[in-house]
């Protein structure tokens, strides 16, 4: 009896920023390998999706269905998750944190900045008159190879009690010609940033306004809430021209312990009254510091955020808890200044 | 496009073609010693990949 033809046990994904929109790049496993965070073996989850399926329906004759045209118009979504991994040592030009090139793929402009002890780069949501970032994606799974054009993606991450702060990047992109490819390529890649141990969640620092002492935080989460819409182009031979970007909606909630009401405006270092700081309609600066030595951490902060929603009362553990939602939002109606995420 | 660096309070796009061709670090090499930065030629597109037959 002859073993399992393809297999699901090796991974690899490669990657990099195109200079053409869906114009593919080159790419080497030496060079462009990412390390998703796929911990249970069962693949790279990519969804297939036709502009049209082919369908034409039901056969005038009878009550059976005639035979299907040629579908086109292929498109792959899929979900990828990531750990956080820093540069681990100074940033520089050539030193980055593991999804550098996913952040940008997210409509996240990168700067960089390499004062000495202070090296970071600093991601900031890119203007609409610039082209987007996209990516040319190889995705190997179940012993195959997908390339992938004009990739963008939105952004999340989540994280709780149980270790690791998870960064999903959801891709979506022009589907190429998919080929066999045995594990061994993939398993040949170069991964990047091997030695780096990605810092787990505790020693978080949520600062709600002045609020950010023993705040007893539960969970956070976070959406970017990119929107992304087909392109269809009955021009091209597969009917597909990709994806362009729309709006934000940026969304952060968290589950922190109840403490002492504070009084106006609502959050002071010794307590947080959720009730008024909604019923107020208060702005208060908003910042996320996940923990980690230098070149191994990063913070997401929100210069202006309001509660979006009426506080929703959790219990945990016996402890009184709330869930809390925010919506960044940018200072003036021109500003692009609504999200900054450091990588330091 | 979308990528930029910061050399003595100056901001510097990064080309995409310098990004492409994985030239950062000659390219800020150049861009730091106040040279003129080489920039890359195009990117050369992957030949097409054919189709296989039916």
């Amino acid at each position: 009896m002859a073993y399992a033809t393809k297999l699901v046990n090796i991974i690899g994904i490669l990657c990099k920023e195109e200079v053409t929109y869906a114009t593919a790049v080159a790419l080497a496993g030496a060079t462009d390998a990412v390390q998703p965070w796929f911990a249970d073996r069962q693949g790279i989850p990519a969804t297939l999706k036709y502009t049209f399926s082919g369908e034409t329906g039901a056969a005038p004759g009878n009550l059976g269905e005639i035979r299907n045209a040629v579908p086109f118009g292929a498109t792959v979504s899929v979900d990828i998750p990531f750990f956080f991994k820093g540069g681990g040592a100074a940033y520089s030009v050539a030193i980055f944190c593991l999804f550098h090139k996913l952040l940008k793929a997210s409509g996240l402009d990168a700067a960089g900045s390499f004062v000495a002890s202070s090296e970071k780069w600093t991601f900031t949501p890119t203007l609409d008159v610039t082209i987007p970032t996209s990516l040319t994606l190889e995705i190997y799974t179940d012993g195959e190879k997908i390339p992938l054009t004009g990739v963008m993606c939105n952004w999340k991450f989540a994280g709780d009690g149980t270790g690791l702060v998870k960064h999903t990047f959801s891709l979506m992109g022009i589907k190429g010609t998919v080929a066999d490819s045995a594990s061994s390529a993939p398993a040949g890649f170069t991964i990047p940033l091997a030695s780096v141990v990605p810092p787990s969640s505790a020693g978080s620092t949520l600062a709600i306004g002045s609020y950010a002492t023993a705040i007893g935080l539960k969970s956070f989460d976070f959406d970017l809430g990119r929107s992304l819409q087909e392109r269809p182009g009955l021009e091209a031979a597969d009917g597909h021209l990709g994806y362009v970007h729309q709006g934000r909606k940026p969304r952060f909630s968290c589950v922190i312990e109840k403490t002492a009401l504070a009084t106006t405006p609502f959050h002071a270092v010794g307590g947080l009254d959720p009730y008024k700081l909604f019923e107020s309609g208060n702005s208060f600066a908003l910042s996320l510091q996940h923990p980690g030595a230098q070149y191994n951490r990063w913070k997401m902060s929100f210069p202006q955020a309001q509660m979006i929603a009426a506080v929703t009362r959790q219990a945990s553990n016996g402890v009184a808890a709330m869930k809390l939602d925010f919506m960044p939002y940018v200072s003036t109606p021109v500003a692009n200044d609504d999200i900054s995420y450091v990588a330091d | 496009m979308a990528e930029f660096v910061e050399i003595n309070g100056t901001v510097h796009e990064v080309p995409l073609t310098v990004i492409a061709q994985d030239q950062r670090a000659e390219w800020f090499a150049a861009l730091a010693s106040g040279a003129v930065p080489p920039t890359p030629p195009p990117f050369p597109e992957p030949a097409p990949t054919p189709e296989p037959e039916e």
